[in-house]
């Protein structure tokens, strides 16, 4: 299955989620998505460069100096919940570099959807 | 509560005392003890002449406190019967310092009063006794000590804010928080060390950063919050939530996520 597939399958399967998007968090870039509403660039490039500030930014850095004794612990998972949205951003266990970035209501499930958005980029790189 | 409610109370209690009007109170939303705990010792703060203040909650069970000169002289009784059996040897006698016994049972008293409670009613009215000379009391930063109250939080806190109301709904699921108030520690709850962690974090400025999602840019209105995880983060996540002037970071298991995001929505719907 492609990644566009797997992404429209997701959104299938959660019917509270409403725009998941595959991207790389090195460049900046969207590489697929799928939503049920209309999305321009220029909101998928928005949605992509709070996923970068979320995971690798600033606070992401705190978080992870302030947290962990150890000091290098990254951080996987970031949500922002704002204006009866949550926004979810998960990084790839596999290529760092990588993340999904999704917008939901807050009713979602969300321990099972960020499992299986987990598993689902584990999946774009073993497919 | 801001100064003109602050002016509006003080008339309405100067207005009952000099014309024997009966004051209707004033309610308080609580949810804990440690609120329940605040307003009581607010209020005392607040007496500078003899009274005896009645809390009353939502339950029908009542403690009335004789206060003078901003100071706790004596529990003077409790309803129901049940709870002034339990209590009998706090009734009436006087306080001294915050060491004494019957600040330990009073701080018992309080817990049994504020078991399922969601509301406290306060009035107010003058001494029916004379005062004695000796009475010294006991003050409510020596009350807030004794009984580990952080910080006494306004009731504007508590009557308005999602983020007070949102800490207070997360006290059985979160192991840290604190609150701030335009960057300042206002309460602190939990573990020490991860106190310790968060008043770090809020000093190295970590907060929500401006990442343009909402359209037409974020207002000091917006009620946001944040969530980092990490499975290296000894197992816990972090919040941020912020709210006008007022924010909070939570540390709590991973394990909760959904509660706790579940508590944030409802705290600001």
């Amino acid at each position: 299955m492609n990644i566009s597939r797997q992404l429209d399958t997701l959104l299938q399967d959660f019917p509270n989620c409403e725009t998941v998007a595959f991207a790389d968090i090195s460049t900046g870039l969207v590489l697929c998505s799928s939503t049920r509403k209309t999305m321009s660039r220029g909101q998928l490039d928005a949605l992509c460069a709070a996923a970068i500030e979320l995971l690798n930014g600033k606070q992401a850095s705190l978080a992870s100096a302030t947290l962990d004794p150890n000091g290098n612990a990254k951080v996987q998972e970031a949500l922002l919940m704002e204006d009866g949205l949550l926004n979810i951003f998960v990084r790839s266990s596999v290529v760092s570099t990588e993340a999904l970035c999704c917008i939901c209501v807050p009713e979602i499930e969300i321990d099972s959807f960020i499992d299986r958005a987990c598993s689902e980029l584990a999946n774009f790189d073993t497919d | 509560m801001n100064d003109i409610n602050r002016l509006k109370s003080k008339l309405e209690k100067l207005g009952a005392e000099e014309f024997g009007a009966k004051s209707d109170g004033h309610v308080f939303k609580v949810s804990n003890l440690d609120e329940v705990m605040t307003v009581m010792l607010r209020e005392i703060d607040e007496t500078l002449l003899g009274r005896e203040l009645e809390f009353r909650n939502d339950r029908g069970d009542m403690i009335g406190l004789e206060v003078s000169g901003r100071r706790l002289l004596c529990v003077s009784k409790v309803l129901p019967e049940r709870l002034a059996t339990s209590f009998k040897s706090l009734l009436k006698v006087a306080t001294f310092d915050a060491h004494g016994p019957e600040i330990d049972d009073m701080a018992r008293l309080l817990d049994a009063f504020s078991e399922e409670a969601t509301k406290l009613k306060v009035t107010s009215h003058g001494l029916s006794r004379a005062m004695g000379s000796s009475e010294v009391g006991c003050s409510p930063d020596s009350l807030a000590q004794a009984w580990s109250l952080d910080a006494v939080e306004t009731t504007e806190e508590n009557e308005e804010s999602a983020v007070a109301s949102f800490l207070a709904s997360c006290r059985d699921i979160a192991s840290a928080w604190i609150q701030l108030k335009e960057g300042s520690v206002t309460r602190k709850s939990g573990d020490e060390a991860l106190i310790e962690r968060l008043v770090s974090l809020a000093s190295d400025g970590f907060s929500i950063p401006d990442i343009g999602l909402k359209q037409g840019g974020n207002s000091a209105e917006a009620k946001r919050c944040i969530v980092l995880r990490s499975p290296s983060l000894e197992q816990h996540s972090v919040l941020f939530a912020e709210n006008e002037n007022r924010a909070a970071l939570v540390l709590f298991p991973a394990e909760n996520l959904s509660q706790v995001i579940s508590k944030w929505h409802s705290a600001v719907a």
